[in-house]
C-alpha cells in the first residue's frame, strides 16, 4: 500500500503543478466578476436556482449591449454554504481569476469572507442574506439584499397600525433564519407600544410543536409570527388552529409557496407575509416560463432567483459609471461606484436604493393568502416604516 | 393547569411516534443485535414511497399506507442481505456493524435526495384540521389515530412474541445465536423475519408523520435518535420499556418547555440519554447490557 | 494561484490534526465516537472567545482550550467505561448533538449566527495574517500533534492502548488500568481537536455551529476510515486527499445537479466498501480485529 501512498502524493504534486501553471487575467473588453453560492451541500437547492438567475442576468447585459461595448463575464464557484469552502472559493477567484468584485450569498459565509476581502480589497457583494450583520461586515462588504430590518420593521408597522394588533405571539425556528428577524420584530413592536405575550423557538429539524403552540394558547394573543422556513411553517400553522388559536398569523415571503398552502390547507388562509419583491406580475410569470424552459421546473426560492438575477446589472451599471469616470477597475473604486449610481431600477424588483453604510432599502409589499392564491394587499413605501 | 396537562397530552403523542419508530428498531436489534441505524432511512423511504404513490401517481392514500408495510420490509430484507450479511461472514464487531448502517443511511438519504430533491415536499391537507376539547385539553384526529395506532401494535407485538412460536424463535436467536442454532432453529432465516417485521414496523409512523409534518430525505435520522434514546432509556430489548421509554421522552420533552426555554427541547431528550447511559445503561426493564457479537 | 493552493493546505493541516487525534482514539485504542466534531467546536469556541472578548494571546487561549476540551472529554470516556462499543457511540451521538444545541442557544457562542470578528494570532509581535504565516502556523501545529501522537503510540503507553484495543480483559488481568488508559486517551484526543479548532476559528476568522456539527464527525470518520484505522500516516493521506479532491474538482466542471448527493453516496459506499472488504484502511497493515462485548 505504500505504492498507492506514493501515487497519491504524486498525483497531487502533478496537480498542483498544473493548477500553478496559467492565471487568469483580464482580457481587453470585458468585466469579470465572480459569484460564489452553494452549488453541492443541503443549500444547494437554492444556490443552484439562484446561479442560474444570475447567468440569466448576465446573458441579458450582454444582449443589450454589455458595459458600454465591454463583455461583462462571471466566474461562477461553489461554497458549499460552508464557511471554510467559501474562503477557499474566494481565494481562487481573487488569486487565479484575478476577479475584483465577489458577489455572494449566505450570511456565515458572508461573514467569513469579509475580513478577506477587506484584506484584499476586494468588493463583496452580499446578495441574500437578510442577516443584519452582513451590513458593513468589513469595509469592503456592501448588501443588495434588503436586511430582515427592511421587512420585519415594515411587518411590524403594519400589524400594529393596519390591523390593530397589540398582543404578539413569536415563534421561530433556532439559526439566524428566525433569531435574526425575531430580534428586529421584537424590537419594533416593543416601540412601538406592543406586547410580547409569548416567545417560543424550535428546533430547526422538529416534526412537531404542539409544545411551544400550546404555550403559546395559553398566552392568549391577537398576533401569531412565525418565522420558520417552508417545512415547519405550514405544520405551526395547522397545530395553532387545531388547538384553538384565533390570533392572526403572520410571517415571511417563505410562505409564498404552494407547499404551505398544501399542507397547511385552511389553516393557511388569511396568513398576512410580507415580500421584498413587488407584485408578481406577468413579467414575473414570464421569467420563470424563462427558467423553466432552461432547467424544467419552477425555481426553488423565486424571491432570491429574481435578486440574483439582478445582481449583474447592478455590478453593470456601476462598471459603466466606473468606466465613464476612467477609474481603474478594482475593489475600492467599484465600492464607490456602486454608492454614485445610488439608485438602481431594477426589473421584477421595481427601485432599490443604495444607503450607508453598504445596504439598500426597498418598498416593502404586504401580502396574503385568500383562496388558496397569494393576493397582495399593501405595498408599504420607503419612508413609512 | 390547563396548559400543564395541554403539555402533557402533546408529549405523550409525540412519544407515541417515536416509541413507534423504535418498536420496529427494537424488534431487529433484539433479535440480531444490530444497531440498524440505517433504520431512518427505511423510515424516510417509507415516507417516499406514500408521496410517490398518492401525489406523483394518484393512490388513494389508505392503499398507498398499506403497501408502504410490504415497500419497508424488503428494503430491510435488501439491506440485511447486501450490507449486513458480509460482515457477519467476515465476524465483523458490532461497531463495524454500526458504522455500515450509519454508511448505508447516508447511501440511502442521497440516493432519496437524488430522485426527488432535497426540498421538503408535503402530502397535501389529508384530512381538514380539527381540534376536539376534551376538558382543558384540545387533541386533535391526528393524536387519536397515533395513540390507537400505538397501542394496537405494541400490544399486537407484545402477542406475537410471547404467544407465537415464531416470536419464541426470535427471542431464542436473540438470547443465543449458537445455541438456537444447536437446537435446530434456522438463524438466517429468523434474521430475514426480524428484519422484514422491523422494517415494516416502521412504516406507520412514517405515514403518520408525513402526513402531519411532510416529508424531506433526511426527516429520519433525529427522529431515530430520539427513538434510540427511547430504546435505552426502556431497557435495550424490552417491549414495554420502548413504549415507556418514548412516552418518557416525549413528556419531558412537551413538559420541559414548561419551564425551560423552548430553545433547550431538543438537548432535553439526549441529556434524559445521556444520563441513562452513564449511570443506567440498563433502562428501567433492561437484564443486561448485550453487545452481540454475531 | 499559489495562494489558493496555499489556503487549501492550511484545511489540509487543520484536518491532518483532527485525523491523527480522531485515530488515536478509534485506531489505536478501539474507542468508537461520532463527537470529534464537538471537541473540535469547543476548542475553536473557546479560542474565539478567549481572544475576541478578552483580548487573551492565541496561544494562551489555545493552551486554555486544550484544558478545556480535555476536562469537557471525561463525561463522554466516562460511558466507555461502563459499556460496550456500540453504547459508547450513541452516548457520544448524544453528546454530539447536546453540544450542538450548546454552541446554537448560548448567548456567548452568538448562536446560531455565528462568531465573527475573531483576531489574527500575534506570535512575537508578529501579527500572522496572509497566507504563508498562517500555513506555517499549521504546519508547525500539525508537525507538533503528529510528533506527539507518534511519542503516544510507540511508548509503552502505546502497546498497552494496543493490548487493551486487542484484548480488554487479557490487559486487564495483566494489572493494567484499563479505566484510566481510555480516560487519557480521550483527553490526548480531544485536546489535539481543540488545536484544531483553535487554528480553524483564527484561519476562517468566523465559526458557526454548522462547522462543528454531526456531518462533520462523520466526515472526521470518514477520513480516518479511508486513510486506515491505527495508522497515522494514513490520517495523513487520508486528509490530503478529501481535503484536496474536492478543491481540485473547482478546476473540473462537473453535472451540479448530481454532485453533492453523488458525493455524499461515494463516501457511503467508500466506507461500507471498505469496512467489508478492507477494514484496516488504504495504508493499514494489521488484520482486523475482533472485538467482544462486555
Amino acid at each position: 500500500m505504500n505504492s498507492m501512498a506514493r501515487r497519491t502524493v504524486g498525483w497531487l504534486a502533478l496537480l498542483a503543478v498544473l493548477l500553478a501553471g496559467p492565471v487568469g487575467s483580464a482580457a481587453a473588453g470585458e468585466f469579470k466578476f465572480a459569484l460564489i453560492l452553494p452549488l453541492t451541500g443541503g443549500s444547494a437547492a437554492y444556490g443552484r436556482d439562484q446561479t442560474v438567475g444570475a447567468e440569466f442576468g448576465v446573458e441579458d447585459v450582454n444582449a443589450r449591449g454589455g458595459i458600454l461595448g465591454d463583455k461583462l463575464v462571471m466566474i461562477k464557484e461553489d461554497s458549499a454554504a460552508d464557511p471554510k469552502r467559501g474562503i477557499t472559493a474566494f481565494n481562487k477567484v481573487v488569486e487565479v481569476d484575478r476577479v475584483p468584485v465577489v458577489v455572494s450569498a449566505w450570511s456565515s459565509v458572508i461573514l467569513a469572507l469579509a475580513p478577506v476581502a477587506a484584506e484584499k480589497n476586494v468588493l463583496l457583494i452580499s446578495d441574500g442574506s437578510s442577516a443584519p450583520a452582513v451590513v458593513a461586515a468589513s469595509p469592503m462588504t456592501v448588501s443588495v439584499y434588503p436586511v430582515a430590518t427592511v421587512d420585519q420593521n415594515a411587518l411590524a408597522v403594519y400589524a400594529y397600525k393596519d390591523l390593530g394588533k397589540r398582543r404578539a405571539a413569536l415563534i421561530w425556528i433556532g439559526n439566524d433564519t428566525g433569531r435574526l428577524p425575531r430580534d428586529v420584530f421584537k424590537k419594533r413592536w416593543l416601540d412601538l407600544g406592543g406586547k410580547i405575550v409569548a416567545e417560543e423557538e424550535h428546533a430547526p429539524d422538529a416534526i412537531d410543536f404542539s409544545a411551544q403552540v400550546a404555550k403559546i394558547k395559553a398566552a392568549n394573543p391577537d398576533l401569531l409570527w412565525v418565522m420558520s422556513l417552508i417545512k415547519e411553517s405550514p405544520v405551526i400553522a395547522k397545530q395553532a388552529r387545531e388547538l384553538g388559536i384565533t390570533a392572526q398569523i403572520v410571517s415571511y415571503s417563505a410562505v409564498e409557496n404552494k407547499i404551505y398552502v398544501d399542507q397547511a390547507g385552511q389553516a393557511a388562509e388569511g396568513t398576512i407575509y410580507t415580500s421584498a419583491a413587488p407584485p408578481h406580475d406577468a413579467e414575473v410569470e414570464k421569467f420563470v416560463a424563462r427558467f423553466k424552459a432552461k432547467v424544467g421546473r419552477e425555481p426553488n426560492g423565486l424571491n432570491y432567483v429574481l435578486y440574483l438575477y439582478n445582481a449583474p446589472f447592478m455590478v453593470a451599471k456601476a462598471m459603466e459609471y466606473l468606466k465613464k469616470q476612467g477609474w481603474e477597475y478594482n475593489g475600492p473604486n467599484m465600492k464607490k461606484a456602486m454608492f454614485a449610481v445610488k439608485d438602481y431600477d431594477l426589473r421584477y424588483l421595481g427601485r432599490i436604493t443604495m444607503v450607508e453604510p453598504g445596504t439598500v432599502i426597498t418598498p416593502v409589499t404586504i401580502k396574503q393568502v385568500q383562496g388558496g392564491k397569494f393576493v397582495p394587499l399593501k405595498v408599504m413605501p420607503v419612508g413609512s416604516f | 393547569m390547563g396548559l400543564f396537562l395541554q403539555l402533557f397530552t402533546d408529549g405523550v403523542v409525540i412519544g407515541c411516534v417515536y416509541a413507534l419508530v423504535a418498536l420496529g428498531f427494537v424488534v431487529i436489534l433484539s433479535t440480531t443485535g444490530i444497531w440498524h441505524f440505517a433504520h431512518a432511512a427505511v423510515y424516510s423511504a417509507a415516507a417516499y414511497w406514500v408521496y410517490f404513490a398518492t401525489v406523483e401517481r394518484g393512490m388513494p392514500l389508505v392503499l398507498a399506507a398499506l403497501l408502504s408495510l410490504p415497500f419497508a420490509a424488503c428494503l430491510g430484507l435488501l439491506i440485511d442481505v447486501v450490507a449486513y450479511r458480509p460482515l457477519r461472514r467476515r465476524n465483523a464487531a458490532p461497531t463495524t456493524v454500526m458504522i455500515v448502517s450509519i454508511a448505508v443511511m447516508t447511501f440511502l438519504e442521497n440516493g432519496i435526495a437524488i430522485l426527488f430533491g432535497t426540498d421538503n415536499k408535503s402530502l397535501g391537507t389529508v384530512f381538514v384540521a380539527h381540534g376536539y376539547s376534551v376538558g382543558p385539553v384540545v387533541i386533535t384526529t391526528w393524536s387519536i389515530i397515533t395513540l390507537v395506532a400505538t397501542a394496537v401494535l405494541f400490544v399486537t407485538l407484545i402477542l406475537f412474541q410471547q404467544r407465537t412460536e415464531m416470536g419464541a424463535a426470535m427471542r431464542a436467536v436473540g438470547n443465543n445465536a449458537d445455541m438456537a442454532r444447536v437446537v435446530g432453529i434456522n438463524v438466517g432465516r429468523i434474521y430475514l423475519v426480524a428484519f422484514a417485521l422491523g422494517s415494516a414496523l416502521v412504516a406507520p409512523a412514517a405515514v403518520l408523520v408525513s402526513i402531519h409534518s411532510g416529508i424531506s430525505p433526511t426527516m429520519g435520522l433525529e427522529v431515530l435518535l430520539t427513538a434510540v434514546a427511547a430504546v435505552i432509556v426502556g431497557g435495550v430489548g424490552s417491549i414495554p420499556g420502548v413504549l415507556l421509554g418514548g412516552l418518557l421522552i416525549g413528556v419531558a420533552g412537551g413538559v420541559g418547555v414548561w419551564q425551560i426555554p423552548s430553545q433547550w427541547q431538543q438537548a432535553i431528550a439526549f441529556a434524559i440519554l445521556f444520563l441513562f447511559i452513564i449511570f443506567r445503561p440498563t433502562g428501567f426493564f433492561g437484564g443486561k447490557v448485550k453487545s452481540a457479537a454475531v | 494561484m499559489t495562494t489558493f493552493i496555499l489556503e487549501v493546505a492550511v484545511l489540509i493541516n487543520i484536518y491532518i490534526i483532527l485525523g491523527v487525534s480522531f485515530n488515536l482514539l478509534v485506531g489505536y485504542a478501539g474507542l468508537f465516537s461520532v463527537a470529534h466534531a464537538a471537541f473540535y467546536g469547543i476548542g475553536a469556541y473557546t479560542t474565539a472567545l478567549l481572544m475576541a472578548k478578552l483580548g487573551v494571546n492565541f496561544f494562551l487561549a489555545l493552551a486554555l482550550a486544550v484544558v478545556v476540551t480535555a476536562l469537557l472529554s471525561i463525561p463522554l470516556a466516562i460511558p466507555s467505561l461502563r459499556v460496550s462499543g456500540d453504547y459508547l457511540v450513541i452516548a457520544s451521538f448524544g453528546f454530539q448533538l447536546i453540544m450542538s444545541s450548546v454552541f446554537n442557544n448560548l448567548a456567548i457562542t452568538g448562536g446560531a449566527a455565528g462568531l465573527p470578528g475573531i483576531p489574527k494570532p500575534v506570535v512575537f509581535g508578529y501579527r500572522v495574517a496572509g497566507s504563508l504565516p498562517i500555513v506555517a502556523l499549521s504546519l508547525g501545529m500539525a508537525l507538533l500533534c503528529l510528533g506527539a501522537a507518534w511519542r503516544v503510540t510507540t511508548s509503552p503507553f502505546g502497546r498497552v492502548l494496543r493490548a487493551i484495543r486487542d484484548d480488554e480483559v487479557a490487559a486487564q488481568s495483566a494489572g493494567k488500568n484499563v479505566q484510566a488508559f481510555k480516560v487519557i486517551t480521550f483527553a490526548i484526543s480531544a485536546a489535539m481537536a481543540a488545536v484544531a479548532g483553535g487554528l480553524y476559528g483564527v484561519y476562517v476568522g468566523f465559526i458557526s455551529p454548522p462547522s462543528f456539527a454531526v456531518m462533520e464527525s462523520f466526515f472526521i470518520f470518514v477520513l480516518v476510515i479511508v486513510g486506515g484505522t491505527g495508522t497515522l500516516r494514513g490520517s495523513v493521506i487520508g486528509a490530503v486527499v478529501l481535503i484536496a479532491l474536492p478543491e481540485a474538482l473547482r478546476f473540473v466542471r462537473m453535472p451540479e445537479e448530481v454532485a453533492f448527493p453523488l458525493r455524499q453516496i461515494l463516501y457511503a459506499v467508500l466506507v461500507i466498501l471498505f469496512m467489508i472488504f478492507r477494514p484496516q484502511g488504504l495504508l493499514g497493515e494489521q488484520a482486523p480485529r475482533e472485538e467482544q462485548g462486555s
